[in-house]
């Protein structure tokens, strides 16, 4: 056998670093209201989901499911059935409601759930009677149940597009006020829902065409963000150890500070680093523009810049200037000095007009808010891109 | 092509016995080891790892994942925990459910015992949503605790086939699942990689959404094309691999390294053709390569091609259809011309271009140069453009610019070479024959020409020697002479100027040139003898041009000097004055040198007249003009003529074209001059003008920096003069002696204005930051420590702080110095014999045995002995030469 270099083991075995505290804080929220986690692309959502239903708190039942693989709300709820069905492997008479819609569940089950004639299940009805079955379940076993679902948004879209013309924006509202039923129908059985996009954007995709119900509003919003500062070194230092990186003390506190501590973004630029190579601190920040310049990167931090005018339309221009000025500045700034650089800029608005903006960029994760009110870049990755793009 | 010649498929590596793929892998970046680390580890552990490996068609993807199997295939541990699944490149997916049946094939094929068509049959009659569920139960059952890898190639047209609702399919089996570990292989890192909602049938339009399904999924490693070292490695081993050690060992050599730079701009650093084209190196049946190559364009190729220029718009394709009929990089204006298109289009339309990975553009000067990504598209589209019998053009230029006229003369004359061979052969031997190796030495000369050999990179010289051992003319050979001897590789230097200087037939300038430059590298190697020979035989060469005899004579006359021979130096001198034809600049140099030799000779007449000379001659540069003036003014100072001084450097100032570090030297001398004069506002003006002079060296404003703060301390301005020693001490790149005056005129000022503590801290700063600590540091702070009480206790922790402070610097022997210099303080009569006892107990306490303090010390407490004793025989144990430093310190006299 070719002998191999020393990273074996990958990166962590798949342990998550630095995300027991947001977990933890998941985990009692849960006990009492379903969560809504929302944040950046590859801030580490699903790695969370993933270590949750790894490692589940005392008593849960926990049921993982990507729903970027449903096209319909049919496959939807078969899914939701038949992820249930599996997870009360071998006490499948709990499923007494189902059992009554569709008689007894056997062998392997394909396509949607049918009824006994052989047409398709309501799949409202789906969805109730499996909720309806794992809250008793709740009640006998004295375990809770948890839906983690990822992909939530591509779900809805998937809907949307895939439904007769003019339907797929009716169906995706009935998707999520059934789910939002169910939540309240049967407070026992949990969800969490996140996804790669916002979901804010596909509601207000919805709103558009009149829709005007609150999906979420029952729902704990939960941001993860980057790791805590220690955790996103300690996170790099493995990562370099992983990769047979070697390099001076402040190697990995470098790496972890420069891309601002999320972990795809440290991860991915160790993955960079050749194997066995050596690093200075001082060449990193160079390494590290390298990356950001590089037309055929993966990282595609262009899409920041990109999406402002889907976004925010006509005041993409503000947008712009907001960023310019705080990418600009070392220190966050008020909204007063942010007003002052957009004048300056010429793109129009008032300050009220700021105001809206900046919320929605928050929302959007683009700023954060300290607790003076301040503004600045939610990623330093993201501010140090900004620079380099647009030449400040 | 792999019936007549199955050793190595250029197009299915997988089809390729795996120990040959192994034998001519070429690591780069240990870019193999590396995917296969990551695979075992995906395969081992809980996280996977998705790999993409992107690079242009043959740029050896297939190979490496060729490769990835065969080690997993030889690893004990890994093999037995995964199930491989190698789709063929060929087929297509339209829908998720689809390709998982092709895995599921793949399976079939690999492990009949495990999986079989009749579990797969099943698939087809659920139809796409209802089979898609099945295949993933069955895959994930049968699979069950093991990984399953897939490897696939073309993973951009997959992405496209598959369609946004397929993707998000895939993508959350993967996610959900944890079963599947993907390597795959794409031509481009297309931005819509991932990306959904592309226009269909058009991968390369790049669109706004950017909500990308596999966004950050896969560890992304461009195959970058090789580099000259790579390819040259890939050829060697090719070599080898079929026994041909000649072909290896020329290789090695410098011109088998240039021919293989020169294959790199035909190739394009592409590794398939690399491997392809080395078959006509080495293989003596021409015929029976040509088919099979032509067969791999038309067949391969040239559909594949067609295919990517229908994606472009009509513009964009016209611009590729230029670029490949052009066998050199274009600029926007000539491509614009050709299209009757306006600049701005065209340049817009080759950032897309470049942006899709068609193009490369390299920059130039001003002008950016744009030329094919892809040699193969240029091959492909000759094909095209109904080539007829016309043979492809590629091949016919490697046959120029790898081989010899001789050897393909040979080759054709050696018969067995059939008509189609004939149809290659012969327009290359005739193109050799008329113009000769013209092609090989243009793409040679490509990047390097017009390069400044005294500042090129160290690629640019490698591509200077290259050139150099292939063309062997005479000024490629100096060029490369040139470049080593500016680099420092005085050797390579010699070695290539003595080629020129052997060559028979070489002009009598360029011999000229190469003996005068392998005269200075031989004085750069330390051979005076040899280095006055070079320029002797400059002298001596008939038809040498006068430039080159006058700089020789120069550089002779300079060498003479140091060798002390100031005869032959001035005749040397004298020879270039004389010299019919000797341009100005060498004359003026030989004045101003003889100027000097006249000078150190004490012939200040026949000095001041050569600098005059200079000042005189017509044509001479500004820079001896200014030298002269300057060194004339310098003169004229010494004999008193302080007016005749001043008007020198006074004409340097004004002196159009003057350097600025001599116009900087005639302000500081002529300050200096006028602050002698009693002109301090004369004098501060000129500082001021070199702090203004951009251009000026550190040096300069250094000296005026200092002279003016010195001037403006006289004036009484302590606070500016405190202001210029300050910048003085900041300025970076100030020298170290200017920066200790600077700091020495600040102490003596805190220490007139009675700022001790000022004083004291300026010493500890001095201590901490400069290379230079003078005396007044070391009296200041034992001062300090002296004054600050009496008695061991009251010394004890000072002393040990101010050791550990000098200690910290390594500048304890300053401090030892400094306590002999303090004897005579001592000696005032401050301290009684305790006083002094003690002073000396806590300083050989704190010190120790530290080797750097043993002779102050020493010295110390002889002083002390005697001060106590009053006895000079207490001196008299210590050596001649310290027993002087002792006796100077306590002012005696000597008594012998």
């Amino acid at each position: 056998m070719r002998e191999q270099k020393g990273n074996e083991g990958g990166s962590g075995g798949g342990v998550v670093v630095g995300r027991d505290g947001v977990i933890a804080e998941i985990w009692r929220i849960l006990d009492k209201r379903s969560v809504y986690m929302n944040d950046l692309r590859r801030i580490g959502k699903t790695m969370i989901l993933e270590a949750m239903k790894e490692d589940p708190l005392e008593g849960w039942i926990v049921i993982k499911k990507d729903l970027g693989r449903c096209s319909t709300p049919e496959e939807f709820a078969a899914l939701v059935y038949r992820d249930a069905l599996a997870e009360l492997k071998g006490r499948a008479k709990l499923m007494r409601r189902m059992e009554e819609l569709i008689g007894k569940a056997s062998g392997v089950q394909i396509g949607p759930v049918t009824l006994p004639d052989g047409r398709v299940a309501p799949w409202k009805e789906v969805l109730e009677r499996t909720f309806a079955d794992l809250d008793q379940v709740v009640e006998k076993t004295g375990r809770r149940v948890v839906f983690l679902w990822d992909e939530v948004p591509f779900l809805l879209d998937n809907v949307i597009k895939n439904a007769d013309d003019g339907d797929g924006q009716k169906l995706a509202m009935q998707v999520l006020d059934a789910i939002r039923s169910l939540r309240q129908d049967y407070p026992r059985v949990k969800m969490v829902l996140t996804g790669s996009i916002g979901l804010h954007h596909i509601l207000a995709q919805l709103r558009e065409v009149d829709y005007i119900n609150s999906p979420l509003n029952d729902m704990k919003p939960v941001a993860p963000g980057p790791l805590a500062a220690a955790d996103g070194v300690a996170f790099a230092a493995q990562m370099l150890q992983a990769r047979g990186v070697e390099g001076d003390d402040g190697c990995a506190e470098e790496i972890a500070t420069l891309v601002g501590h999320v972990p795809f973004y440290i991860e991915s630029f160790v993955d960079g680093l050749r194997t066995g190579e050596e690093i200075r601190r001082e060449d990193l920040e160079g390494r590290l523009a390298e990356r950001l310049t590089d037309e055929d990167d993966d990282w595609d931090l262009p899409h920041y810049a990109a999406r402002l005018h889907r976004y925010f339309g006509q005041k993409e221009k503000m947008a712009l200037a907001v960023l310019d000025h705080l990418a600009r500045e070392e220190a966050p700034a008020s909204n007063g000095e942010i007003f002052e650089a957009v004048k300056a800029a010429e793109v129009g608005g008032d300050l009220e007009d700021l105001r809206k903006l900046l919320k929605l960029l928050h929302r959007d994760h683009y700023l954060e808010k300290d607790r003076d009110g301040r503004w600045a870049f939610r990623l330093a990755i993201v501010r140090r891109w900004w620079r380099l793009d647009r030449g400040l | 092509m792999s019936k007549r010649d199955p050793f190595i498929s250029r197009f299915s590596p997988n089809r390729t016995d795996p120990e040959k793929l192994e034998q001519i892998h070429v690591e780069r970046d240990d870019l193999l080891e590396d995917a296969v680390a990551r695979v075992r580890a995906s395969i081992l552990g809980k996280k996977r790892k998705h790999l993409l490996f992107v690079g242009q068609r043959g740029s050896g993807k297939t190979h490496l994942l060729s490769l990835l199997v065969h080690r997993l295939r030889a690893d004990g541990e890994a093999i037995d925990k995964v199930r491989i699944a190698w789709l063929n490149e060929d087929e297509t997916s339209l829908s998720y459910t689809e390709l998982l049946a092709r895995v599921y094939r793949a399976l079939v094929a690999a492990y009949p015992e495990e999986f079989t068509e009749d579990a797969l049959a099943k698939a087809f009659e659920l139809g796409v949503d209802g089979g898609r569920q099945y295949l993933e139960d069955l895959l994930a059952e049968q699979v069950g605790e093991r990984r399953l890898l897939v490897l696939l190639e073309n993973f951009d047209a997959l992405l496209d086939a598959l369609g946004e609702e397929g993707q998000r399919q895939w993508r959350a089996f993967l996610q959900d699942s944890r079963l599947m570990v993907v390597v795959a292989t794409a031509q481009r890192m297309t931005q819509g990689m991932s990306k959904v909602n592309r226009k269909k049938g058009n991968p390369e339009e790049k669109l706004a959404d950017e909500e990308k399904t596999f966004f950050g999924f896969f560890t992304v490693t461009a195959m970058s094309p090789f580099a000259v070292d790579e390819a040259a490695q890939l050829l060697k081993k090719l070599a080898r691999l079929k026994g041909d050690p000649e072909l290896v060992e020329f290789l090695d050599s410098r011109r088998g390294r240039a021919r293989v730079r020169a294959l790199r701009y035909l190739s394009g650093g592409n590794p398939r053709l690399y491997i392809v084209l080395s078959e006509f190196i080495t293989k003596e049946s021409f015929d029976e390569l040509v088919r099979p190559f032509e067969e791999m364009v038309d067949e391969r190729l040239t559909p594949y091609y067609q295919e990517r220029l229908r994606w472009l718009s009509p513009q964009q394709r016209r611009l590729v259809e230029v670029l490949c009929q052009s066998r050199e990089a274009m600029t926007v204006g000539v491509l614009a011309r050709e299209v009757f298109a306006a600049e701005n289009t065209v340049s817009g339309q080759l950032k897309k271009l470049r942006e899709m990975g068609y193009v490369d553009a390299t920059k130039g000067g001003r002008e950016s140069y744009y030329e094919l990504r892809e040699p193969l598209m240029r091959l492909s589209m000759q094909v095209k453009g109904a080539r007829g019998e016309e043979p492809l053009g590629l091949l016919v230029d490697f046959l120029k610019v790898w081989f010899e006229r001789e050897e393909l003369e040979e080759r054709l004359e050696g018969g067995g070479v059939g008509e189609l061979g004939r149809r290659y052969l012969l327009p290359a031997v005739e193109s050799l024959r008329e113009e000769g190796p013209v092609l090989r030495y243009s793409l040679l000369r490509r990047g390097v020409d017009g390069v400044d050999v005294a500042s090129c990179s160290d690629e640019e010289r490698a591509r200077l020697y290259d050139l150099a051992e292939e063309t062997g003319e005479a000024g490629d050979l100096i060029n490369a002479g040139l470049a080593a001897g500016h680099a420092g590789a005085l050797q390579v230097a010699d070695g290539y100027l003595t080629r020129v200087v052997e060559q028979e037939g070489v002009s009598a300038e360029e011999v000229a040139w190469a003996l005068f430059n392998r005269g200075v590298a031989r004085w750069r190697q330390g051979d005076a003898e040899g280095e006055m020979a070079d320029y002797g035989r400059v002298v001596e060469l008939e038809g040498a041009p006068a430039e080159q005899v006058a700089k020789a004579l120069v550089n002779r006359g300079v060498a003479r000097g140091r060798q002390g021979d100031p005869e032959g130096e001035m005749a040397d001198y004298d020879r270039v004055v004389e010299l019919e034809g000797a341009p100005a600049e060498q004359v003026a140099k030989a004045l101003i040198n003889r100027g000097v030799a006249r000078g150190e000779q004490g012939d200040v007449e026949g000095e001041m007249a050569d600098y005059s000379w200079v000042v005189e001659l017509e044509g001479a540069p500004a820079e001896q003009v200014a030298k002269a003036l300057h060194n004339r003014g310098v003169v004229r100072g010494r004999r008193g003529d302080a007016e005749g001084e001043m008007a020198d450097y006074g004409r340097v100032v004004e002196l159009e074209g003057a350097p600025a570090e001599q116009v900087a030297k005639a302000l500081v001398n002529r300050g200096v001059v006028r602050g002698q004069q009693g002109d301090t506002e004369g004098e501060m003006a000129d500082y001021d003008l070199v702090m203004e002079l951009e251009g000026a060296s550190a040096d300069q404003v250094v000296f005026a920096l200092y002279n003016r703060g010195v001037a403006r301390e006289e004036q009484g301005d302590v606070e500016g003069a405190m202001a210029d020693y300050g910048r003085v001490v900041e300025l970076e790149g100030a020298p170290v002696g200017s920066v200790a005056k600077a700091r020495g005129r600040m102490w003596r000022v805190f220490r007139v204005s009675e700022k001790i503590d000022e004083a004291r801290k300026l010493c500890r700063e001095v201590l901490e930051k400069d290379q230079i600590v003078p005396d007044w540091v070391a009296d200041e702070l034992l001062t300090e420590v002296l004054s600050g009480g009496q008695g061991s206790e009251s010394w004890q922790g000072k002393v040990g702080e101010l050791y550990e402070r000098f200690a910290g610097h390594g500048h304890l022997d300053k401090l030892g110095e400094g306590l002999v210099r303090q004897l005579g303080t001592l000696e005032e009569g401050h301290l009684n014999a305790k006083g002094l006892e003690d002073w000396v107990g806590v300083w050989e306490d704190a010190a120790g045995d530290n080797e750097a303090m043993v002779v102050g010390l020493r010295l110390l407490r002889a002083g002390v002995n005697y001060l106590k004793e009053g006895q000079r025989r207490e001196l008299l144990r210590l050596p001649k030469e310290e027993r002087a430093l002792v006796m100077q310190a306590l002012e005696l006299e000597d008594e012998g």
